[in-house]
């Protein structure tokens, strides 16, 4: 095997799942529209929070709308299909053919989200102008745009580990359908979509910040508003490679166990 | 020395059984109940270029025998070696030595064009691009595909889906190739396209067929050798007509006769009689056919005549009945 024939394999698993993003066009439109709209009211919603005050807790009003914009970004950036790809190959057997094919599923799996991360990197560009507007976007924090980029990419890293472990349960149970909404909702919160960490109470935080799903969203956008300054933001760089580590080892070892007792259904 | 052997190949499924109502997955999850279900002792061994079929009644463990063989599922107990490997340990070197098809599910991708999936195969497998033509040209006019090759997969009918995945599992020359139910739910034309292709592909280019089916036309008219398994054992290998030979000894010799009479001849047995038509069972080994229609039309006039062979349908039909029975 060559090493082109080695990145052909998977760049031929990549562009299948571009592709398949792209057969449905309504599907790409709502994922355009849909965050356009949570950006636009969020930013409403915490201007009304404000009133007249420009500080709340030494965050100024800006900064928040910021925060919640680009969260809901890096949000979009970090939800990708693959819990419900692999439900679906898993349920109806054709995950049977998967397995069959000459490059290993866990590595199919990670095609399938760099995929939709090329699928999502033009949308993103297309969402700026509306942050900008709803959200009078602030400039990154000054030196902070390079280790916010580098952030990004370790959160989107850890993110599709933690995708692919809650994936990796349908295995066992065939099935997801209560825990994966229950998985939507608490990301959502644990990774600081919804609200910023400094909002919550701290026994709270403290919670979240030993969680892996802060890592996601909460670091990088923390990074760029310059709530992390000088050495904390390598501190914070750091922790989220230190999850990236352990996610993922916890990743592979749970997927190779996988399948070794995958089920494929039907005759 | 064998393609494919299997030794003492036992599986055995624990089956969580599922849990309904809310959270039923994460239950599920939990839950210790289980089914069990097992493919016993299986050993079989085949040669390089060699057409098997390997039938069984539903659920006799062929799908899953199919599974091991393609490293999808990984043996309780027992050896396996395909092509110099053990399928479950090396899963992705033993993709490149086989073509699958399963009848009942598609490798294609769904939401693309066929010439797009066939792409995407020929980059997986890296299929030299002159190779890659060259097969896709050939296999496009073998199986008449050039009218749907720019169509969604979704939209093709089966017959044409079966043709696109057939040609999909060979266009990286695989030495083996596993056929589980091609024929399924396709209409006569269909079917006879299908094992035309098969039969020019075992013959042409050597490659190892294994073929699951439930059609005995698909049997008859391709394989040369036959395992049948029932209740996840080996029943029976070997050739087509010995099979025949120990389970429908009888051949049937059917008469019209000029008058509506009874027919009394010995070394035969009157199966039916139907205004003037008569069958005749009898045992080629005893009576032989020619010493029998003399007999018949010593005695009585006919007009018309013809043997019948016993079809393999009728003859796994009695081995299933027979050990449904035992």
């Amino acid at each position: 095997m060559t090493l082109t024939g080695w990145s052909g394999a998977r760049w031929a698993f990549t562009s299948s799942r571009i592709r398949t993003v792209y057969a449905y066009r309504t599907d790409v439109l709502i994922w355009l529209v849909a965050p356009a709209m949570q950006i636009v009211l969020q930013a409403a919603l915490w201007r009304a929070i404000y009133g007249d005050r420009s500080i709340v807790d030494g965050v100024p009003l800006a900064m928040m709308t910021t925060y919640v914009s680009l969260a809901a970004i890096q949000h979009l950036i970090g939800w990708d299909d693959t819990t419900d790809w692999l439900i679906e190959r898993v349920r109806d057997g054709k995950i049977g053919t998967d397995m069959a094919r000459p490059v290993g599923l866990l590595t199919q799996q990670v095609c399938g989200q760099v995929a939709q991360l090329i699928v999502k990197a033009p949308m993103v560009t297309l969402l700026l102008p509306v942050v900008i507007l709803a959200s009078g976007l602030t400039a990154p924090a000054p030196g902070a745009l390079g280790p916010y980029l580098l952030s990004t990419l370790l959160g989107w890293m850890v993110n599709c580990c933690l995708s692919l472990l809650v994936a990796s349960v349908a295995f066992w149970t065939l099935e997801l359908n209560g825990m994966e909404f229950l998985y939507y909702v608490l990301s959502g919160f644990l990774s600081g979509t919804l609200v910023p960490l400094w909002v919550m109470p701290d026994w709270l935080r403290t919670i979240v910040e030993w969680l892996p799903w802060q890592s996601v969203v909460y670091t990088p956008v923390a990074i760029y508003i310059g709530r992390f300054e000088g050495a904390r933001v390598w501190e914070a760089i750091g922790v989220q490679s230190l999850w990236l580590v352990l996610v993922g080892g916890l990743t592979w070892l749970v997927w190779r166990r996988a399948v070794h007792r995958v089920v494929v259904q039907g005759g | 020395m064998p393609l494919i052997e299997t030794v003492d190949l036992v599986k055995e499924f624990k089956r969580v059984r599922r849990k309904d109502g809310r959270f039923g997955g994460v239950r599920t999850l939990f839950s210790r109940d289980f089914e069990v279900t097992r493919v016993d002792d299986i050993s079989f061994a085949i040669e390089p270029g060699e057409l098997v079929g390997y039938l069984g009644p539903n659920g006799a463990g062929k799908s899953t025998t199919i599974k091991m063989l393609t490293g999808i599922l990984t043996p309780t107990s027992g050896h396996l070696n395909v092509a110099g490997v053990v399928p479950w340990r090396h899963r992705e070197r033993n993709a490149r030595n086989i073509g699958v098809v399963f009848g009942q599910r598609s490798q294609l991708w769904w939401d693309l064009p066929l010439m797009d999936s066939f792409r995407m195969i020929g980059r997986l497998y890296e299929v030299p691009k002159r190779r890659y033509q060259e097969n896709v040209d050939r296999f496009v006019e073998l199986l008449g595909m050039a009218s749907f090759l720019d169509t969604p997969v979704r939209q093709l009918s089966l017959g044409q889906r079966m043709r696109g995945d057939l040609a999909a599992a060979m266009l990286y020359e695989p030495k083996i190739l596993y056929l589980d139910e091609p024929t399924v739910g396709l209409d006569v034309i269909a079917k006879e396209r299908i094992r035309e292709f098969v039969d020019e592909l075992n013959r042409d280019t050597g490659t190892t067929v294994l073929l699951t089916t439930h059609d005995m036309d698909d049997v008859e008219r391709l394989c040369r050798r036959l395992i049948l398994i029932d209740h996840g054992k080996v029943l029976y290998d070997g050739p087509v007509a010995p099979l025949k030979e120990q389970y429908a000894p009888h051949r049937e010799l059917v008469v019209q006769l000029a008058s509506d009479t009874d027919v009394n001849v010995d070394g035969a047995e009157t199966v039916k009689a139907e205004s003037g038509r008569v069958w005749l069972s009898f045992d080629p080994r005893e009576t032989p056919a020619a010493q029998l229609i003399a007999a018949v039309s010593a005695k009585y006039e006919i007009t018309d005549l013809s043997l019948t062979e016993p079809d393999l349908e009728g003859v796994i039909r009695r081995m299933y009945l027979e050990r449904e029975s035992r």
